[in-house]
């Protein structure tokens, strides 16, 4: 079993092996872990690592076309991307084109825009401000360039991570 | 004493004041509006009724509705919570002319303290020490230039009417003022139905320090310790603590005597704060009074061992306060965390989500007052508080080890959330020394990320990743084995290959 896996902007390869005693050897970029894994129940996950004891409480993310996971344990809460390698060699081409999207960090009504289509943008200059929760935020360009195309107007309401703006 | 309660606020509060009213034996009453059919206080409360859409201003914002669900439940008294209504003088005084008692200050208290250039007023007139800057609303960016000229750079922005970061903002040069003035302005007006915004000189790095008090209506009004709320994001608190660590004993007498005096003479019944910059040198500067029952008001339950929300419906019914000033002996050392959905990588913006997974802590010292539940979508219309964690020592190292013992145990995901900056900043050396100002947030985030534990972080998470797609191969418990169908396990499998079987 081989899949690749993406936490925030690191990703890795896995692979994955039961061995005869039924216990698990583990590949993280090559590097192998010896695991002990039980599921205590549906929603739980025990790893044994040499003797350490990690417990998982996890979630496959509910919306749609998303094909991540959550993982809450040890204090911390992580989304990891589980996927196939052959995708994700298509996802890093398209990285490379040289064209940003903005995508909206959270959900919210776009409250003005601050820039137009055809403006030349610096890096981290304001393009438009959500509002979510009673805060205004500015959503920022992540690179200098041209503004290519705005795909919402004020008044829209928007998801997390819809289209807002094309940068090149 | 009143045989049933409206709690006009949702969320955390909500369902602490429900709890409170169960104590008593008083029938709780809980308001929601559409989005909120389903959340934890409508879930917890005696009886629910709806106020409307799920726009604040159509719902909790909403007098005449909120009035109206009281006359439909017969309700003798209205709990307005933090933040909503709570600080609002009108809401307050039709709650008097409906015949419902307000459990609160009285209007005109209200009024002489609610807003905070109403409230810089009444400091100055009593002597007590307040920071350079307007009395009354600006007017105009011509009048804000002129005015932050006059007192120089940098300026703080903030709502007459505001409370909780909204309508606040620090300005540091003549260039940025206008927009600032902008927002702040479409902010508080958004927020609160006020768009009026004053300026004072800001002090850089203050403390940020609290005191409780409580009145009756028979003349006592007592000072209950302070709390340290100097950990801020946003001008946001998200940390809380009681004793402030490095604050002398005179210098907090002082500022409960000054409390005491700015509550005497706005004739102050029932729970409040008030809050003060402090400086270096331990001078303090008056802020503002809140009017209500503050977000943090369980740090100081743990050390005087009161219900603050109790004492609020008793002395709203009219009954005297049963302890007088020398019997607030605060013990130990509280400290207390507010969880947010929201992404403290992505500049602490608002996060919402469902909740998929939660496991709150538990054991000695811990208490957490939450609104949520697993399975509960965090609507966007509204404050994203989850939860406030709360954690009691002898001393502040055993509530600061509680807390970390507190954070590791907190199961909560299928969202962004802050616990995991709660986790660095339990281990930060300056946090730990009580070396914590307002502006200790950007501070600690402007410094590398310890990469040590994070390596390992990556790492566990990677394995628990691998450890979900073997787990489809485990052998499960019985009692699990009978919920996932193979149908079950066989979509996930697809899910996780990045095939997403269309569901």
């Amino acid at each position: 079993m081989i899949c690749e896996i993406q936490i925030g902007e690191r990703t890795a390869k896995l692979s994955l092996e039961r061995e005869a005693d039924g216990g698990w050897k583990i590949l993280l970029d090559g590097q192998p872990f010896a695991a002990d894994i039980a599921v205590p129940n549906r929603d739980t996950l025990s790893l044994l690592i040499a003797g350490r004891s990690y417990c998982f409480a996890w979630a496959r993310d509910g919306e749609p076309g998303r094909t991540a996971i959550w993982l809450a344990g040890g204090g911390r809460n992580t989304a990891v991307e589980v996927r196939d390698p052959r995708q994700a060699r298509a996802r890093h081409q398209v990285q490379l084109s040289g064209r940003a999207r903005l995508n909206a960090p959270m959900a919210g009504k776009v409250v003005k825009l601050l820039a137009a289509p055809g403006a030349l943008l610096e890096a981290g200059q304001g393009v438009l401000v959500l509002e979510a929760m009673k805060m205004q935020n500015e959503v920022r360009s992540p690179k200098a360039g041209t503004l290519l195309s705005l795909a919402v107007a004020a008044g829209d309401t928007v998801a997390t991570g819809a289209l807002l703006a094309e940068v090149e | 004493m009143f045989g049933k309660i409206l709690i006009a606020n949702r969320g955390e509060i909500a369902v602490r004041l429900i709890r409170a009213c169960r104590d008593l034996g008083i029938t709780s009453v809980a308001v929601y509006s559409d989005v909120d059919r389903c959340a934890l206080h409508v879930l917890q409360a005696d009886e629910a009724f709806r106020l409307g859409a799920s726009p604040a201003a159509d719902s909790y914002l909403n007098i005449g509705r909120v009035l109206d669900a009281a006359r439909r439940c017969g309700a003798e008294a209205i709990h307005p919570g933090y933040g909503f209504l709570s600080e609002n003088a009108e809401f307050a005084a039709a709650c008097g002319d409906a015949g419902l008692t307000f459990i609160g200050p009285s209007p005109e208290s209200m009024a002489a303290l609610g807003s905070k250039t109403a409230a810089r007023r009444l400091a100055k007139d009593n002597n007590i020490p307040i920071l350079e800057g307007t009395v009354d609303a600006v007017t105009s960016v011509e009048e804000a230039q002129k005015v932050a000229a006059r007192i120089g750079f940098p300026v703080m922005l903030k709502a007459a009417a505001g409370g909780g970061g909204k309508g606040m903002r620090l300005v540091t040069r003549a260039a940025d003022l206008a927009s600032a003035y902008a927002l702040a302005g479409a902010e508080a007006g958004a927020a609160f139905g006020d768009a009026a915004v004053f300026l004072e000189r800001a002090v850089l790095a203050p403390r940020h320090i609290e005191i409780q008090i409580l009145g009756d209506q028979h003349g006592n009004l007592l000072w209950m310790g302070e709390r340290e709320c100097s950990v801020q994001r946003r001008h946001q608190k998200v940390i809380e603590e009681s004793p402030a660590p490095r604050l002398s004993q005179k210098t907090r007498e002082a500022m409960g005597k000054a409390a005491v005096a700015a509550a005497r003479a706005a004739n102050y019944t029932n729970a409040g704060t008030v809050e003060f910059l402090v400086d270096e040198k331990e001078n303090f500067y008056f802020l503002e009074v809140n009017t209500r029952l503050q977000v943090e008001h369980p740090v100081t339950e743990l050390v005087t061992g009161l219900d603050l929300p109790i004492l609020q419906i008793r002395v709203a019914a009219g009954e005297k306060l049963p302890f007088g000033q020398a019997d607030i002996a605060p013990r130990g050392h509280a400290i207390e965390c507010r969880v947010y959905a929201e992404d403290p990588e992505q500049n602490f913006m608002p996060s919402p989500g469902t909740i998929l997974r939660l496991r709150p802590p538990a054991g000695p010292g811990v208490r957490e007052d939450s609104g949520v539940y697993e399975g509960w979508t965090v609507p966007l219309e509204y404050d994203p508080l989850l939860s406030k964690l709360i954690t009691w020592g002898e001393d502040r190292a055993q509530a600061v080890a509680r807390m970390r013992r507190a954070l590791e145990e907190y199961q909560l995901t299928g969202l962004r959330h802050n616990l995991g900056f709660f986790r660095r900043v339990f281990a930060d050396p300056g946090f730990l020394s009580g070396h914590t100002d307002t502006g200790y947030v950007a501070r600690l985030l402007a410094q590398p990320m310890p990469t040590g534990p994070r390596d390992t972080e990556w790492e566990q998470a990677a394995l628990a990743a691998a450890a979900v797609a073997a787990s489809a191969s485990v052998p499960a418990p019985a009692a699990a084995t009978e919920s996932t169908s193979p149908w079950q396990r066989a979509a996930r499998w697809a899910a996780m290959q990045g095939g997403g079987a269309g569901q």
